[in-house]
């Protein structure tokens, strides 16, 4: 935090702008320590709340507006896309989806405070082609609330954020190792988990063509459309014979599934 | 998706690769009525 502050102190309000424009336009960068540091270094008179606020909303809501109009002009794609990029990217479309399709405009209020929703909100935003001036109030409300509230802490806190900063100093190096091994291992666990599921079910992928082939066949197949009902609503299209229901019902209903036949499931 | 589905002892379960896209851009037919529910007399 210490260094985060004499970093600030140096380069003030341009650094704000940059690196948290940098954030949300999906770079793996953590803004809060930032924040808190500019709202400390405001409640000691080095910067003003104020222009510090004006500056994160701005970079906030013009990194916002890139992905809201890539997603109006590029569709579900640019959200698959940024998932790939996220740990968890089975997950990931469908629970942002999920928050979208429960809160509607309201959910880009509260994105920037939920870990991996912050990027993906404004681009799905833009996919479900919410009009430019609701998206702008409401995203440019949730900056102001998201900045506000980390700045406000710093600011709140200052005192408080110098001394922790001075104790962090005296732990030295040590400490920086510890967090640093354990962000490491917990991304290696994440990242062995997931090949070694996705090696498992790559042996049990099926191709469109063999499905075709199955299809033309007669074989007795379940086929399964487990899209989102906002990507269905978008396109209103399933393979001929297949069940529509997402992932909750599916999971809801495991006792009608056969046992011994294939189960087919596809998404996007 | 699949993983839980084989917990509940469902075995035989394939993802279809590369999703409704794949089988779009091969130029599959595909249905626009409205799609029925799993009732359980299906399967």
């Amino acid at each position: 935090m210490h260094r985060t502050v004499e970093f600030l102190l140096q380069h003030g309000y341009t650094v704000l702008l940059g690196w948290v424009f940098a954030e949300q336009i999906g770079l793996p960068l953590p803004s809060m320590p930032l924040l808190l540091a500019a709202g400390a270094l405001a409640g000691t008179g080095h910067l003003s709340l104020f222009a510090s606020l004006v500056y994160v909303v701005l970079a906030a809501v013009a990194a916002d507006s890139i992905w809201y109009s890539l997603g109006r002009r590029k569709g579900i794609k640019v959200l698959q896309l940024l998932c790939k990029i996220s740990l968890e990217p089975d997950s990931c479309v469908r629970r942002t989806e999920g928050v979208f399709a429960k809160r509607g405009p309201r959910s880009l209020l509260i994105a920037k405070f939920l870990p991996g929703l912050s990027t993906v909100a404004p681009p799905l935003a833009g996919v479900f082609h919410m009009s430019v001036g609701r998206f702008l109030l409401y995203d440019g409300v949730g900056s102001i609330l998201w900045a506000g509230a980390f700045l406000g802490l710093g600011f709140a806190f200052s005192g408080e954020i110098e001394r922790i900063a001075e104790h962090l100093e005296h732990l030295g190096s040590g400490l920086l190792v510890l967090v640093l091994g354990a962000l490491a291992a917990y991304i290696g666990y994440k990242f062995l988990a997931r090949r070694r599921f996705l090696r498992e079910l790559r042996i049990a992928r099926i191709t469109a063509d063999e499905l075709k082939r199955k299809i033309d066949a007669g074989e007795e197949l379940v086929i399964v459309d487990l899209r989102h009902s906002m990507d269905f609503e978008a396109e209103p299209e399933i393979i001929p014979g297949a069940f529509r229901m997402d992932a909750k019902e599916l999971e809801e209903q495991t006792d009608r599934l056969p046992r011994d036949r294939e189960v087919i499931l596809y998404c996007t | 998706m699949a993983l839980l589905l084989r917990k509940h002892g469902i075995k035989q379960i394939r993802p279809l690769q590369g999703g409704l896209e794949a089988w779009r851009q091969r130029g599959y037919p595909l249905d626009t009525k409205q799609s029925p529910e799993l009732t359980g007399k299906e399967v």
